[in-house]
């Protein structure tokens, strides 16, 4: 009975979970092992599923917990906010074309170098297309962090892209 | 004109200001525009829309549900999963023993195969396929022990 | 690619534990290790002191603990007659060494767990799942905490989730 249950109901959430998971960890492999454990965690807990309101807001409430958890234990320190606009490298020649691929590159670079809460909001945003009321649920926050990190976020990405052109400009 | 209401939703977005809907509106108009044909500052924003486009494609690998369910119910699924892994490696091994030739014809074959040969070469994976199997016992155990305080 | 195969048996061959493992699980294991209808998973003392070298950064400290802590892991695995196999392995299990600590019954499928131990260190844990679809029986060898283990799959943040079971519909 449960395992019909698990099947139909929970399981089929696995690959939201999972992309989650990729969304605060950044590593697909580590995003698997978090998914599995907490399927194994509520498939422990079913006695329970009666009782809870919403098993999805469960199990996204878990993922958060397991990944936060990952995270604390990471010994790489994360980069201050102010450097996330320095990492871009002053070498390039703006009159140059850059490849879409080295913009990518940026970007990346750039997203990595965002405060923790900015990254996720904007992982969740831009490409879970997540509500705001989505978000502030799933990691806990109000609307209004929300709103300021997405701010923030989206801004310091646009700076990074356009800083370079603005400093060759003043010369 | 389509350019002026796209410079337009970029100010909102740059505010934060823009609803769901009006996001996916730019995604997809920087998605069909040719490549080269934009503005130099508008290519930036094609390629950050690019980004998160490719980002939300993201998969997990093989065998990701049937290691899911092997923790659950390892019997009926184990071979999906765990094991897919193991079985290039196991068939080489498995065949190196059968064609080597015996050096010890008296050797009783027991005491050879009750040796340890690992299955994975590298710990790594090794590490995961114990983890997995751990995670696996554990599920169990657990059920078990709740079945026992329910007597 | 011959010569990489031939490297790969001497690599295994010298690579064999130092105490072979004679008792009778061992023998059920290498009865079938070679048994096509058998699925295996080895890992050698070895290999988990070179697994101790990985990169532990983000695994919890109770499945830390607890990999630290064994020195070998087999699992047996088959589609095969799943019944008559688990009732083979069951018997080759020698009563004197191995206790049972856990036995589930469901409708259609069983799972046991035993336990060798010499006072209250456990050293060894197996585990035996059958149903109709297969048979699967693993071992864990070394310093074994069933509580350690236990928690591996119920490890969660109770703090967090208390509030998802009182609150409201959205």
């Amino acid at each position: 009975m449960s395992l019909e249950v698990f099947k139909g109901r929970i399981l089929p959430m696995k690959d939201k979970l999972f992309r989650f998971a990729f969304h605060l960890l950044g590593d697909i492999p580590e995003a698997e092992d978090a998914v599995q454990e907490v399927f194994a965690g509520v498939w422990t807990k079913r006695a329970e599923w009666a009782q809870w309101n919403s098993i999805e807001a469960y199990c996204m409430t878990a993922t958060r917990n397991n990944c936060l958890d990952r995270l604390r234990r990471r010994r790489v320190p994360t980069v201050q906010e102010s450097s996330a606009h320095q990492l871009i490298s002053p070498d390039h020649d703006p009159h140059e074309k850059m490849t879409s691929k080295e913009m990518i590159q940026r970007i990346r670079q750039c997203m990595d170098a965002l405060p923790q809460q900015q990254q996720f909001v904007i992982r969740l945003r831009e490409m879970e297309g997540f509500s705001y009321n989505e978000i502030a649920e799933v990691l806990d926050m109000t609307l209004d962090q929300v709103k300021v990190n997405l701010f923030r976020g989206r801004n310091a990405i646009r700076q990074a892209l356009t800083k370079k052109e603005q400093k060759w400009k003043k010369q | 004109m389509e350019k002026a209401m796209i410079i337009g939703l970029l100010e909102k977005y740059w505010q934060a200001e823009t609803t769901i809907e009006e996001e996916r509106t730019l995604a997809a108009w920087f998605k069909a525009q040719p490549p080269g044909s934009l503005d130099p500052d508008l290519e930036q924003y094609a390629a950050l829309f690019a980004y998160f486009d490719g980002e939300s494609r993201v998969t997990p690998g093989p065998g990701f549900e049937s290691r899911i369910l092997q923790a659950i119910t390892p019997v009926r699924h184990f071979q999906g999963g765990l094991i897919a892994a193991a079985a290039t490696v196991l068939t080489v091994v498995a065949t190196l023993i059968l064609t080597q030739p015996a050096k010890h014809p008296t050797a009783q074959p027991v005491a050879k195969t009750t040796q340890f040969t690992d299955t994975y070469s590298d710990p790594e994976q090794a590490l995961a396929a114990v983890r997995h199997a751990l995670l696996i016992a554990s599920v169990h155990l657990n059920e078990g022990r709740k079945q026992i305080t329910n007597k | 690619m011959k010569r990489i195969l031939y490297i790969l048996l001497l690599v295994i061959g010298t690579a064999n534990t130092i105490h072979a493992q004679d008792d009778a699980i061992g023998r059920f294991f290498g009865k079938y290790l070679e048994d096509p209808r058998f699925t295996v998973v080895s890992v050698s003392p070895r290999m988990f002191r070179l697994m101790a070298k990985v990169n532990w950064d983000t695994v919890s400290p109770d499945l830390k603990q607890t990999v630290s802590r064994l020195q070998s892991f087999r699992i047996l695995s088959t589609d095969s007659m799943p019944r008559a196999f688990y009732k083979e392995a069951l018997n080759h299990i020698d009563r004197s060494q191995y206790e049972p600590l856990i036995m589930v019954r469901g409708g259609s499928d069983d799972f046991r767990f035993m336990i060798r131990a010499t006072g209250n260190t456990i050293h060894e844990l197996l585990m035996l799942a059958v149903d109709k679809d297969g048979f699967t029986l693993m071992s864990f060898v070394g310093d074994i905490d069933l509580d350690k283990i236990s928690r591996l799959a119920a490890d969660m943040d109770i703090k967090g989730l208390e509030k998802l079971k009182n609150a409201k519909r959205k």
